[in-house]
């Protein structure tokens, strides 16, 4: 329980990839065993597929291990990768600081839509960006953050010779 | 400013265009200071918004999720973490098993070893890396307790583990497959017999260098403890069969296929082979997520990117100047291999898979090519750009097994690109060995 709220991200992703699983695998079941076709999985998987990647975007950034080329870097200097790295946590931060304001705006603009199938608003599934994208402008800006106090902690003054 | 002017005058080639011109600089400079693939895809085509319509940006989060909401795209999360369950659940270790008392004599029998069980391997899990990764891990050390050199066991790792990714299910294929509206069934089909052809290309090498090399054979092994292995190792190696058998037999959809593959890899993970404990599968669904991840958001941001390009007619007027110069298709593929080859060189290919096949496959077809030829031949391509370096995913995992440095691998690397390199030419020009099980199927 209490890892639950420590780790609420991480439960999260492990909650939708289990329900993934079950939708689509009693979608199969229904239709073989039970003779029966779902009328909602396609949708409701569709929707729990939106969140999971846009959570595990997320989880992928606080595990740094988002694909990037760092030959290009990694033959520089180390002051400058530094300096590189910081930028780019920058960027990052800004990039999705402007997803999250125009992902709001978007589910704004689709309040009312209601999805045809589970008959929930739309508003729903396209959260999910809202939430992703936030997650990633909190990581990176302490990521930011801390990069930038270990540049003043742990590297000697500049010598300006 | 000139560029503005620019912007108003027809364009007489796609690089004349301002905003494509634009978009692709940044893309590259994005890509060249280590931003992210996806943040540098979403960055261009931020660029490429802001320069149509300074309004328009709310196209952006509309465009990353109707780049992810797709049915058939559920494979991919569910292929993954079949992928990781069934490399933690001891169901990799037996296929190796398995392959050992098959091949383990020959004289670079370990060499076969590892091109059958990533072949095998790859036929229930969707992610060359992860399968690099299953099979390397048991059979990186084997190999090193027998003393085979490390760099060659390292390529040979990373070569094999990198083409049977063209072995259905594959996550390359199911890309391919929504973003150009080929059928995935169809795809899967046809990735079977080339990636059985590139590992027979495989063994052959590692012959080569078995005798060279004089590398040890395995210890032999009773008619007891043989019939204990398949005993033990025949419900992992059921697991592909049903996957497959599914999936080409129409019995299920590759999306149902990759839930009933994780249902089935937890079911004799946990309860059969009893190799994985329940605590532990919080651990292997968020390894799972992070690949998850990772390739959805590149995925999002790459039909936002191609939306730019599609609103400013670079597809169009791209497939003009390809048609116009490969108006045969023998010069159409060999084109294309090239530029997915240069590109596989640089960066992963994913996001060139999602935003050039929209283009080229139509452009193939109109030369008379089948369309699950084209998703195909350059499939076995992209499988190329996985173990070359700089950037090649699975050399990285083989590096990280052996803890060799990259470089020390470039050298016997080069033979296993050779062959490869011909094989892929072979498939590119001999579309019978691509459409031979999926006609014999009717896709």
């Amino acid at each position: 329980m209490i890892k639950i709220l420590r780790y609420p991200l991480e439960t999260a992703i492990c909650c939708i990839l289990a329900a993934l699983t079950v939708v689509v695998f009693s979608q199969v079941v229904a239709r073989y065993v039970l003779q029966a076709p779902l009328s909602f999985s396609e949708e409701l998987a569709r929707f729990l597929l939106m969140w999971l990647s846009m959570l595990s975007a997320a989880y992928a950034f606080r595990m740094k291990s988002h694909f990037a080329l760092r030959i290009l870097v990694e033959k520089m200097p180390e002051s400058i990768q530094r300096k590189v790295s910081i930028a780019v946590h920058i960027t990052v931060t800004l990039f999705f600081l402007l997803i999250l304001y125009q992902g709001v705006k978007y589910v704004l603009g689709v309040s009312g839509h209601i999805a045809p199938a589970l008959q929930i608003p739309m508003e729903i599934p396209y959260s999910s960006i809202i939430v992703g994208s936030a997650l990633i402008v909190w990581d990176s800006s302490k990521a930011t953050w801390l990069e930038l106090m270990g540049l003043n902690a742990n590297l000697p003054p500049p010598s300006e010779t | 400013m000139a560029g503005i002017d620019g912007a108003q005058c027809q364009p007489a080639t796609p690089f004349g265009n301002i905003v494509a011109t634009a978009v692709v600089i940044i893309l590259f400079v994005a890509l060249l200071t280590s931003v992210p693939i996806a943040v540098a895809l979403g960055l261009a085509s931020l660029a490429g918004l802001w320069l149509i319509a300074p309004g328009s940006l709310v196209l952006l989060p509309q465009k990353i999720l109707s780049g992810i909401d797709a049915f058939t795209l559920l494979a991919i999360p569910l292929f993954i973490l079949a992928g990781t369950i069934m490399g933690r659940g001891g169901i990799a270790r037996r296929i190796v098993n398995l392959a050992l008392i098959f091949v383990g004599r020959v004289k670079g029998g370990l060499g076969f070893v590892v091109i059958l069980s990533t072949m095998f391997f790859s036929g229930v899990c969707g992610s060359a890396s992860a399968d690099t990764a299953a099979i390397g891990s048991t059979t990186m050390p084997e190999m090193l307790r027998r003393k085979y050199p490390k760099p060659f066991a390292t390529a040979l790792l990373a070569a094999s583990g990198a083409t049977a990714s063209i072995i259905p299910p594959s996550i390359d294929l199911i890309i391919i497959g929504v973003v150009s509206g080929i059928s995935i069934g169809g795809l899967f089909a046809a990735g079977l017999l080339p990636g059985v052809f590139n590992a027979i290309a495989l063994m052959a090498l590692c012959y080569f260098y078995g005798r060279r090399l004089d590398l040890p054979v395995a210890e032999s092994t009773s008619w007891k403890e043989k019939f204990q292995v398949v005993a033990d190792g025949g419900l992992a190696l059921l697991m592909p069969v049903i996957i497959l058998g599914g999936i080409l037999g129409g019995v299920f959809t590759p999306t149902e296929a990759s839930a009933i593959a994780v249902v089935y890899g937890l079911i004799v993970s946990l309860f059969i082979y009893r190799e994985l404990s329940i605590t532990e599968l919080p651990d292997v669904f968020l390894q799972a997520a992070r690949l998850t991840g990772m390739v959805m958001l590149i995925l999002g941001m790459a039909s936002a990117f191609s939306f730019v390009l599609a609103f400013e007619r670079i597809p169009h007027e791209l497939a003009a100047l390809i048609v116009n110069y490969a108006d045969r298709w023998v010069v159409f593929v060999i084109i294309v291999n090239i530029v997915f080859f240069l590109l596989g060189m640089i960066m992963d290919a994913l996001p060139a898979l999602i935003i050039l096949m929209p283009i080229l496959v139509p452009a193939g077809v109109a030369l008379g090519m089948d369309p699950i030829h084209i998703g195909i031949f350059v499939a076995a391509n992209v499988t190329i750009s996985l173990f070359t370096p700089p950037v090649g995913v699975c050399l990285f995992v083989a590096c990280g097994l052996s803890k060799l440095p990259i470089e020390a691998v470039f050298r016997p690397l080069l033979p296993f690109l050779a062959v490869l390199l011909l094989t892929l030419l072979t498939i590119s020009y001999v579309p019978e060995i691509t459409l031979f099980v999926p006609r014999l199927l009717g896709y």
